[in-house]
């Protein structure tokens, strides 16, 4: 009855259009920045940017403003960088990655994760999607499931070992 | 997968690996570097594939409220030195000890106060204003009931609710406004989320967000980029209010009567006035409404409109 128009300025419909588009949206900037920390940064900078556009914004429209703002604001970000780097460089010749454990993820990768997720045995899967997805403890999980920490312990290795063999070398 | 793996109980290093309890070194006494490799990939991948929660979207709150209050200390000091001044005036109030452990609170025409709650939670009532909370069951229900106009800044904790005869107002830590007078309904968030209830309807505000009742029409979110209610500051502000509303505050703030038979209290009004000059308020609201008023010798206001 209260949105019969849907208003982006509308909490409700925020807080939806966040669940809607928040997952992509950090995949995207993922695969660009390739950094976790950053993608996520930008996805609520993202946002923070749409509530204050939230008048302007028209709903039907909001997918599109959302992916090209981040794109934007990863686009200042590399700029900003190259600055950053081109000053460390005049001062102190320093790494590329100042993170010391870069991992280069791919978006194959990715989807060979989900693929060989689908493809677990049911009990693994549920332990593990609880524990990666939902982030809940093991204790939580086997609380949750009826079963001892340790048996959750054991499907989670399990699981972890079967996507070990179902996505092999990459 | 070799077989003894499924029955050996001490199996479980990668599951104790992924959650923090064996370290990169220990697995390294079960694994071989590239296989240890291949599970922060898949570590990495989960994270990346996870849907952002409650966690970022808090953040994103966090990071508005944040922007707001940044704009705001750019604008002047001078609303420190009037709020100084508002906080003076703080005299007349009264403690009435209601039943067992009810507490009631109340101010008079032109009077502001400031109280503290039993877990640190403040609260600035307006002029007009009756709050009460029985403090034997505060522990259990943070609760108080309101008539009138309230600012809160509330403790994070339990969930806090504000009861009023046109709606319940529940909060998880934050600051907020609430207005209710007898058909008029406004409540105003600053910090924090806010859920205004009634009749099983609810609808949740953000930062900046208004919701509004007048005689039980909803009006759609009002936004404001004001850190605190503009009365805490001594101003009374309106946003489209229609002009009876507006009469009502003068009548608060001034302890003043006004007679309004000849003129329409439905048409709305936007502005402000301030609550140290009664002349100078009365002028700013009836000129830009182009109604004349002149007291009578009951002491009453009479207004009317321009020729």
């Amino acid at each position: 009855m209260l949105k019969e128009l849907k208003k982006i300025c509308n909490p409700t419909v925020f807080e939806d259009i966040f669940k809607t588009y928040a997952g992509d949206l950090k995949q995207f900037l993922f695969f660009k920045t390739q950094d976790l920390d950053l993608a996520e940064d930008i996805l609520q900078e993202t946002f923070v940017k749409l509530w204050e556009n939230c008048e302007k914004v028209s709903y039907t429209k909001v997918k599109g403003y959302l992916f090209t703002v981040a794109n934007n604001k990863f686009i200042n970000w590399t700029k900003h960088k190259k600055v950053v780097r081109n000053y460390e460089k005049s001062a102190v010749s320093k790494n590329d990655q100042e993170s010391p454990e870069f991992i280069l993820l791919g978006k194959e990768f990715l989807q060979k994760i989900e693929q060989a997720i689908q493809d677990l045995p049911e009990t693994q899967r549920e332990v593990f999607l609880l524990s990666r997805m939902e982030k809940k403890k093991y204790a939580e999980i086997g609380e949750q499931l009826g079963i001892s920490v340790k048996a959750v312990e054991k499907r989670m290795h399990l699981a972890l070992k079967t996507l070990r063999n179902t996505i092999g070398n990459v | 997968m070799e077989k003894h793996d499924l029955n050996n109980e001490q199996e479980a290093y990668l599951a104790q690996w992924m959650e923090g309890a064996l370290s990169d070194e220990e697995l390294a006494g079960y694994i071989p570097e590239e296989e240890i490799a291949f599970y922060k990939k898949l570590r990495l991948g989960t994270e990346v594939l996870r849907s952002p929660g409650e966690d970022i979207f808090l953040g994103i709150q966090q990071k508005i409220n944040n922007k707001r209050e940044v704009q705001l200390s750019r604008k002047s000091n001078l609303k420190w030195a009037i709020a100084a001044a508002a906080s003076l005036v703080l005299f007349l109030t009264s403690y009435f000890f209601l039943g067992n452990d009810t507490i009631a609170i109340t101010t008079s025409f032109s009077e502001q106060r400031n109280i503290e709650l039993l877990d640190n939670s403040e609260v600035t009532l307006n002029a007009k204003t009756q709050l009460s909370y029985d403090e034997g069951e505060w522990e259990h229900h943070r609760e108080v009931h309101l008539d009138g106009e309230a600012y809160f800044k509330v403790e994070k904790g339990s969930t806090f609710a504000v009861i009023t005869d046109q709606g319940t107002v529940e909060v998880l830590g934050t600051q907020f406004n609430v207005k209710s007078t007898l058909d008029f309904f406004e409540v105003t968030c600053y910090e924090g989320k806010v859920q205004v209830s009634k009749d099983g309807e609810a609808r949740i505000l953000f930062p900046g967000m208004t919701y509004r009742r007048i005689n039980g029409h909803p009006i759609e979110n009002g936004r404001s980029t004001h850190k605190q209610p503009s009365w805490i500051h001594g101003e009374s502000t309106f946003k489209s209010v229609p002009l009876t509303y507006v009469i009502a505050e003068l009548e608060n703030q001034y302890s003043l009567k006004f007679d309004t038979k000849a003129i329409d209290g439905n048409v709305n009004f936007t502005g402000s006035f301030g609550h140290d000059n009664e002349e100078v308020a009365l002028s700013t609201v009836f000129n830009a409404m182009r109604i004349e008023y002149s007291y009578n010798d009951q002491k009453v206001i009479v207004l009317r409109p321009y020729e």
